[in-house]
């Protein structure tokens, strides 16, 4: 419909002049390009237009001649060299009304500056151009032309789908930046707690016993994402230190007990998270790998003594992830849902 | 005989309540009053808070796309339909409990809690509906209670509030004690060290104060006239919260009363969050000291509560629960729950939740492997 709008401004735009050419060859060559245009013979009225004109001298062309091959390429989906002549129309044509267009643009006051039908249409044709340019190519620099001469199209009322046209563009643009990959480290000091199962020999017995270790620290660390707004991968590391407490008793009598003993190690991650919504929270899962040195003292009882059998440890399983974010800011939350060691990690985390 | 009645009842009657927690600050929702008739919420939604449940928070899912929100919300009330008058908003609930207490021990008998069936009614009186008598009656079945073999037929709530200009309203009856963030999840830490659980709703008179940007109760009670005597509490409580961002909400709150033997005060410190376009952090830090009367014996008691939600799709969150509670400050005993789940309103009408909760014990004396418990619930209001 508005094309069919733009089209009929075209052949009055044509018609004003043609009764002073008439007589011109290159008035017929412009009429016939003008008629091949309205029976989708896009090459044929270009081919016409070029016979006529030398294109490489675009200055000495009729505008309406620039308008005609602007309108024909635009048909043809060359975008490139559509917005090329309609840019050169607006150039050697409409300079100062397009310069005060544009400064009305920046403050707002585009009413003020009435513009003619045909301006109008450049707008309108450039606005898609662009449009269909970014779509093709992904480069803001035509989401931005093309957001621009939209607007101004909005304001002169050009057509009835300029606003769809603005929301669209808008929209690809977000979807875009949000599908961008991109890099983000980050700093974290949080606090752990890791249960582990060990194993208690004595020195008389010949099996072991299991105990439970109930390790408690702090975390420092940092970590790498790679991702877009929905979804990414998280390469995360932190040095714990802190102190664990151990008992055992057997029906008899308790057998081991140890309290503040010192506990250091490594807790080393990969995973994957996603943001639903392409939101500010994520969850995700990751493998850990846990390494875990103590340094357990042995227990006499009676003349038995009694040893834990690993005073280093390693563990790995499986790690639920959930965060959010708060400007720069980050709180993250990690529980371990598998495996023989139970983890918990409460992290504040800040992003560069 | 009367449970049965009540559960038919249940069945039989389509209407409306409840679905307005606290972490809908991350969809902008700060005071409780702008979706519930009791201004420190629980209890019957008014109108709009069923409105908003049915077009924006619940999902959608069985609902066809030719039905639009603006429809859902109009058929929230009363039998699907919008309610015909002003004045009369009957409400019913069900909350279903499925327990695992340890998922890896075979001797953990699954159990099965009807953990809330009530009905209510509100009457709104007055233009600008600023008269409000609101009442809940409720069953607690004997199967889902402990150490006895009787139903528990008790009111949940009821009370007369009247609001003389908008900003101040006066709340007369029984009520749940205003303190602490008023989650619906009773067996908190947050909740049972203070008093605050399922059955402590108190006769007494609340003063609410509140704007756009803050709420003020102050509460003086004088126990649940239900109970016998000596489980009566009598003493007064207070909460503040103030929105210092449009995402941010802090508060304080206090707490003073009598048991039969003891005294207890108690303090907690707030923060509520919206994240995004739905996500939510809340985080509440509470102590609680208690005094015997005949020994003057003291304890004080502190707890963490952090609830953090993830706003999947509309309606279904990720939920991450963490609490710590040290039961006496003086000794080092540390109890942990840290809890992933999920939260899921497929429609107007259902909530579903399940969640793992990792139990731990950090004493040095008593040493527990830890466990882990199942928590299936389930949420009903037609």
């Amino acid at each position: 419909m508005v094309l069919k709008t733009f089209y009929c401004i075209f052949i009055l735009f044509i018609s004003v002049n043609t009764n002073a050419q008439r007589k011109t060859t290159k008035s017929l060559y412009i009429k016939k390009a003008q008629k091949l245009y309205t029976k989708n013979k896009y090459k044929s009225s270009i081919k016409l237009i070029k016979k006529a004109y030398n294109t490489k001298k675009l200055r000495k062309m009729p505008a309406k001649a620039i308008y005609l091959l602007g309108i024909n390429y635009f048909k043809l989906e060359s975008y490139k060299v559509s917005n090329f002549y309609f840019s050169k129309l607006l150039q050697y044509y409409y300079k100062k009304k397009h310069i005060k267009v544009l400064r009305a643009k920046k403050k707002d006051t585009l009413d003020e500056v009435e513009v003619s039908r045909i301006h109008k249409s450049i707008y309108y044709y450039l606005g898609q151009g662009y449009f269909a340019l970014y779509k093709k190519t992904n480069l803001n620099s035509y989401a931005a032309r093309s957001i621009k001469y939209l607007e101004i199209c909005e304001e002169y009322d050009c057509g009835d789908n300029v606003d769809e046209l603005i929301e669209e563009v808008q929209k690809i643009k977000e979807e875009k930046r949000k599908l961008r990959k991109y890099f983000n480290f980050y700093v974290s000091a949080g606090r752990l707690l890791l249960q582990e199962s060990l194993q208690l020999k004595g020195s008389q017995s010949s099996g072991t016993q299991e105990v439970q270790s109930n390790n408690q620290g702090l975390c420092y660390g940092a970590g790498l994402r790679y991702g877009n707004a929905y979804k990414g991968i998280d390469f995360y590391g932190c040095a714990f230190a802190g102190t664990t407490q151990l008992r055992y008793a057997d029906s008899n009598a308790l057998k081991y007990k140890q309290s503040g003993v010192p506990i250091a190690g490594l807790y080393l991650e990969v995973g994957q998270y996603f943001r639903p919504l392409a939101d500010k929270a994520k969850i995700g899962y990751s493998i850990p790998f846990i390494y875990r040195s103590g340094n357990y003292s042995d227990a006499t009882q009676g003349s038995e003594t009694f040893s834990i059998q690993d005073p280093q440890a390693f563990h790995t399983g499986l790690i639920i992830n959930a965060s959010w974010e708060f400007s720069f800011m980050e709180l993250q939350m990690k529980q371990s849902l598998l495996g023989s060691a139970n983890i918990f990690l409460l992290n504040g985390v800040l992003n560069f | 005989m009367n449970k049965y009645f009540l559960i038919i009842v249940l069945l039989l009657v389509g209407i409306t309540k409840a679905l307005s927690y606290p972490n809908f600050i991350g969809k902008g929702y700060h005071a409780c009053l702008t979706c519930h008739y009791n201004p420190f919420g629980n209890g019957p939604l008014n109108d709009y808070g069923r409105g908003v449940a049915a077009s924006t928070l619940a999902g959608r899912l069985f609902i066809d796309e030719s039905t639009t929100d603006e429809h859902l919300g109009e058929s929230a009330g009363f039998l699907f339909n919008t309610p015909k008058n002003t004045w009369f908003r009957p409400a019913l609930d069900y909350r279903g409990l499925y327990l695992i207490g340890d998922v890896n021990d075979s001797n953990s008998e699954p159990r099965v809690i009807h953990m809330q069936m009530d009905l209510s009614t509100t009457l709104i009186f007055g233009e600008k509906k600023n008269l409000i008598i609101s009442g809940t009656y409720g069953v607690v079945p004997s199967n889902s209670r402990r150490n006895t073999n009787d139903d528990l037929w008790f009111s949940r709530e009821h009370y007369i509030g009247y609001r003389p200009i908008e900003s101040l309203g006066i709340y007369v009856g029984k009520m749940d004690k205003v303190f602490g963030i008023r989650h619906p999840d009773h067996t908190a830490y947050a909740r049972v060290n203070n008093g605050i659980a399922q059955f402590d709703a108190t006769h007494g008179v609340m003063v609410h104060v509140g704007r756009q940007k803050f709420d003020l109760g102050i509460q003086r009670f004088i126990g649940d006239k239900e109970k016998p005597e000596d489980e009566q509490t009598e003493g007064y409580t207070g909460k503040f919260e103030y929105s210092i961002t449009d995402n941010i909400r802090l508060g304080i709150s206090y707490l003073s009363e009598a048991l039969q033997n003891k005294e207890r005060t108690a303090n907690s410190l707030l923060a509520k969050m919206g994240i995004g376009k739905g996500s939510s952090i809340m985080f509440e830090y509470g102590n609680t000291t208690e005094i015997e009367n005949e020994t003057n014996q003291q304890s004080t008691s502190q707890y963490i509560f952090m609830q953090n939600h993830i706003l999947i799709n509309r309606g279904l969150y990720f939920m991450m629960t963490l609490e710590q509670n040290n039961p006496n400050i003086e000794q080092s005993t540390q109890n942990y729950k840290i809890s992933p789940g999920i939260q899921y309103f497929p429609f107007q009408r259902l909530e579903l939740r399940a969640e793992v909760t990792n139990n731990k014990l950090y004493d040095s004396d008593t040493f527990q492997k830890d466990f882990w418990s199942f928590f299936g619930q389930m949420h009903l209001w037609f």
